[in-house]
C-alpha cells in the first residue's frame, strides 16, 4: 500500500509570472512608476503567500499530530508519521503518513475502515474543520505582510 | 412517500443516487450493485459488487452561517396578503429543511397567515462511500460511472425529495484502498474505492410559529 494523500484543494487567487509585451500602440509607452510598483507588488505577493502557505502547513502539521496524541482511536500511536505539506506547483496541500508499510496501512485502516474495523475519519475531520482558521489566519497575516512591504 | 428528518432525508437521497447501479462482465449480462448503510454485519449474506454509505462527520459550515434574521412565509391558502415576489425575497422561508417543502404537515398551517422561524444554520454532512468489488473490471466500471454519472468532478449536487432543494454535493477526494479478504484467509484480494463527499445542510435554530396578519386598522378615533 502506497504512500496515501488526502487533498485539500485551495482556491487561490490567479497569479501569472510570465509577461508579455503588448506593443506600442499608444503615443508614448514606457514602464512608468506606476506599471514598476505593481509589478513589485506582484513579485512581493508571491514569495509572501508562498512562506505563508509553507508556515501554514507546519502549523496543520503540528496541529493535527498535538490533537492526534489525545485521540483516543490508535492515531495516537501513529501521531508522529503524520505529515502535512505545501505544494505551489499543484496549489494544494498534502497530508500523508510516512513512515514503514505497516504504519501506512494501519493509518489506512484506522481513516477509512477495513470492513471489519469502522472509520475514524480523523485526517479529513481534522483538515474539514481547520479550513475556516487557515483561511482568516492566511487572510490576515497576507494583509499584514504586504502593507509592511509595499512600502519598500 | 420521502423518508423525512435531518440526516434521514439527506441518507435516502444518497442511497436513491446510489441504487440501481449495475455492472457487467463475460458471465454475467448485468450484475445489479446492492447499497447497504455502514458495512454489513456478518449475518448479512454480501454479493459483490456492493456500495457503503457511512455519515463520518458533521461539520458547522461558517462560510455559509449569515447575520441571524428572521424567514417569513405567507400562507396565501391560509388567506395571506402577500408581497409580490416574496418567494424571491432572501427572508423567504419556502421550506423546512430535511422536512417539508410546503408546511403540509402544520396540521394548523392554515389557521394562520404568516409563519416565521429564526435563520437555519448551516452544516456540511461528510460521508464516506466506499465500493467494494471481487475483480479489477467491476471495480474500474464501478469508478467509471460514480465519478462520471453519480458524483461528477465539481459538478455534482443532490435533490432532497423530502424538502424539495437541490444541494451542492462535493467530491473532496477519491482513494484507493484494496483489502485482502479475512473470510477468504487473506488470499483474495477486495478492491475498495473510497468517496469522500460533503454534501450542504441546514438545521432550524428555532421551532416554526405562526402569526396572524392585520385585517384592519381603524384610524378613527371617536370622542
Amino acid at each position: 500500500m502506497g504512500v496515501q494523500r488526502l487533498e485539500l484543494w485551495s482556491a487561490m487567487t490567479g497569479f501569472s509570472s510570465t509577461y508579455s509585451p503588448k506593443g506600442s500602440d499608444g503615443i508614448i509607452n514606457g514602464s512608468f512608476g506606476v506599471v514598476d510598483y505593481v509589478e513589485n507588488l506582484l513579485n512581493v505577493y508571491d514569495k509572501v503567500l508562498m512562506e505563508i502557505l509553507h508556515s501554514t502547513a507546519e502549523e496543520a502539521q503540528t496541529s493535527m499530530q498535538e490533537q492526534a496524541r489525545t485521540s483516543s482511536t490508535g492515531w495516537a500511536e501513529i501521531a508522529d508519521s503524520i505529515s502535512v505539506k505545501y505544494n505551489h506547483e499543484n496549489r494544494q496541500f498534502s497530508y500523508t503518513i510516512v513512515g514503514d508499510e505497516e504504519t501506512q496501512e494501519r493509518a489506512m485502516n484506522l481513516e477509512y475502515g477495513n470492513g471489519h474495523l469502522a472509520p475514524t475519519p480523523f485526517l479529513r475531520g481534522t483538515i474539514l474543520q481547520q479550513q475556516d482558521k487557515q483561511t482568516d489566519s492566511i487572510n490576515s497575516r497576507l494583509r499584514k505582510t504586504l502593507l509592511e512591504n509595499i512600502g519598500g | 412517500m420521502a423518508r423525512t428528518g435531518f440526516l434521514l432525508a439527506e441518507d435516502e437521497a444518497l442511497k436513491k443516487a446510489l441504487s440501481n447501479i449495475k455492472v457487467y462482465d463475460d458471465r454475467e449480462q448485468e450484475r445489479p450493485v446492492q447499497v447497504f448503510f455502514r458495512y454489513p454485519e456478518v449475518e448479512t449474506e454480501r454479493t459483490y459488487p456492493f456500495i457503503t454509505i457511512e455519515m463520518i462527520d458533521l461539520i458547522h459550515a461558517r462560510n455559509r452561517q449569515h447575520s441571524e434574521t428572521e424567514l417569513t412565509y405567507f400562507n396565501t391558502a391560509g388567506g395571506a396578503s402577500a408581497p409580490a415576489n416574496w418567494q424571491n425575497r432572501p427572508d423567504a422561508l419556502t421550506y423546512w429543511p430535511s422536512e417539508s417543502a410546503d408546511f403540509s404537515y402544520l396540521t394548523n398551517k392554515n389557521n394562520f397567515q404568516v409563519l416565521h422561524t429564526n435563520e437555519f444554520v448551516p452544516v456540511d454532512l461528510v460521508y464516506q462511500i466506499s465500493t467494494f468489488t471481487r475483480t479489477a473490471l467491476h471495480d474500474r466500471q464501478l469508478s467509471s460511472t460514480i465519478l462520471r454519472k453519480v458524483f461528477p468532478f465539481r459538478k455534482s449536487s443532490i435533490n432532497i425529495e423530502a424538502d424539495g432543494t437541490n444541494r451542492r454535493l462535493e467530491l473532496l477526494d477519491w482513494t484507493t484502498a484494496d483489502l485482502l479478504d479475512p473470510e477468504a484467509g487473506y488470499r483474495k484480494r477486495i478492491f475498495r474505492k473510497i468517496y469522500t463527499l460533503q454534501m450542504g445542510a441546514e438545521l432550524p435554530s428555532s421551532d416554526i410559529y405562526g402569526s396572524k396578519q392585520v385585517k384592519s386598522v381603524t384610524a378613527n378615533i371617536d370622542y
